[in-house]
């Protein structure tokens, strides 16, 4: 409740070992407004300082997203790495 | 008969099974998703399958391959798996390839078949086999775990996107585990290689809607599912046709370790599993090991003694200490021997204080 009301919360799914890193596939990353998928990539990586030396990509509301893509009206975020196994 | 069941479906019927008849598909390893894919491609009458995997098969391959018994530990991968899918349908051509896909062999490979479909464990070989299908204009249907999740899509299918155009950045080698470090659930690889399979025999029978340009993402144990779609990207798509393939060699990742520690030695030999042993040791060396046919070739006379080696199989190097040992495995690797390779970790040393321990 502190928070400022500027901010705003992402609701994220994280699949692979993002996942297991981030304790479980739904997360809650808080980002200010404005904010771009480059911005949750640096925030993410606070967070979870493993996605620094990780290969993983970005898909807003089930769509591949690139590093500008906006993320005022997403719903949902996904962060995907690729699986290694067979 | 043996297709009614598919050809009393309206959108296969006599002319789909023709199809399948005349398709060729290339499924680059008999894994954990190969073995369920390739039960059902053979079943369906699909006309030539070539199988390309170095492996052998492992005990700790039997909980998810499901081609393999017991019997066939120490066996090619490949081999195997042509002898079971023609005891399930004869009518099936079937090339074995008992060799890694790399960027020397693939080409040759992978000339004259319609499908691939990917299957490896290894990161770079999906880069490998995107810029291969790229160059020759064949559609990849790609599947890869990790855990209890999986992934599948159909790449480089009807000008639609490649596996560069989701992934452009190759991930470091090591970046990720593998299903040794990982784990796997057994039924995962097969949810994930039927699916695999299913993506193949609509784009062979140009039925339904394919997974191209989009991301089947999937994690049975909390059944948390994504769809994500993605557009192609020419600039990665120039990528994958410039490539040079024989800049690639494909890292051994699940169960092609190449080391084997003591106590797994130790299982093996009381299994009596078909494996072969050098000792690369001075003859002099102490302690010997205390099993039948061991190869002794001293180190330096390996280069010059190399065709005294077993002509397939599993080859155990073995030294004092694990150095000399991966010098051994590095020299034979390079001679491009049909083997698989382990060096013993630790060597002798290691061997002797845990057999103690147990």
């Amino acid at each position: 409740m502190n928070e400022p009301s500027t901010l705003k919360e992402h609701e994220l799914i994280c699949f692979g070992m993002i996942a297991e890193w981030a304790g479980g596939p739904r997360q809650q990353l808080t980002l200010p407004p404005g904010s771009r998928v480059a911005d949750l990539r640096k925030a993410a990586q606070e967070r979870w300082p493993q996605l620094a030396d990780t290969t993983y990509q970005v898909a807003v509301d089930q769509r591949l997203a690139t590093d500008d893509t906006e993320l005022e009206s997403a719903r949902e975020i996904a962060l995907l790495p690729p699986f290694a196994g067979g | 008969m043996r297709y009614a069941r598919q050809i009393a479906l309206p959108n296969v019927g006599r002319d789909g099974q023709q199809k399948l008849r005349a398709a060729k598909v290339l499924m680059v390893g008999a894994g954990g998703l190969g073995c369920p894919a390739l039960q059902y491609l053979a079943a369906a009458g699909v006309g030539t399958l070539g199988i390309v995997d170095g492996d052998h098969v492992e005990l700790s391959n039997l909980h998810r391959q499901t081609l393999f018994t017991e019997a066939d530990i120490g066996r090619n991968k490949a081999e195997v798996a042509v002898e079971r899918l023609h005891a399930l349908n004869p009518d099936v051509k079937l090339v074995p390839y008992p060799e890694h896909l790399d960027g020397h062999n693939a080409a040759r490979i992978a000339a004259g078949y319609d499908v691939v479909i990917d299957g490896t464990d290894d990161p770079m070989a999906r880069y490998l086999i995107n810029d291969l299908c790229v160059q020759l204009g064949l559609p990849f249907v790609h599947g890869s775990i990790h855990r209890f999740a999986g992934q599948v899509s159909v790449f480089n299918y009807q000008d639609g996107p490649t596996y560069r155009c989701l992934f452009p950045d190759q991930p470091a080698a090591g970046e990720f585990p593998d299903c040794a470090q990982a784990g796997v659930l057994g039924v995962l690889p097969g949810i994930i290689g039927t699916v695999q399979a299913s993506e193949a025999l609509k784009i062979i029978l140009g039925i339904g809607t394919t997974l191209s340009g989009k991301l089947k993402v999937i994690d049975p144990l909390q059944w948390e599912e994504r769809t994500i779609a993605f557009a192609r990207n020419e600039e990665q798509v120039l990528k994958a046709r410039a490539s040079d393939l024989h800049a690639f060699i494909p890292e051994q990742n699940c169960d092609t370790g190449s080391t084997i520690d003591a106590a797994q030695l130790m299982e093996w030999l009381a299994k009596e599993q078909r494996i072969h042993l050098l000792d690369v040791r001075e003859l002099h060396e102490e302690p010997a090991m205390d099993v039948p046919n061991v190869l002794r070739i001293p180190l330096g006379q390996l280069p010059v003694r190399l065709d005294e080696l077993p002509a397939e199989g599993t080859l155990v190097v073995i030294c004092q200490h694990g150095i000399r040992s991966k010098r051994a495995m590095d020299l034979i690797n390079k001679a491009g021997l049909p083997l698989r390779i382990l060096d013993l970790e630790g060597g002798m040393a290691a061997f002797v204080t845990s057999k103690q321990v147990s």
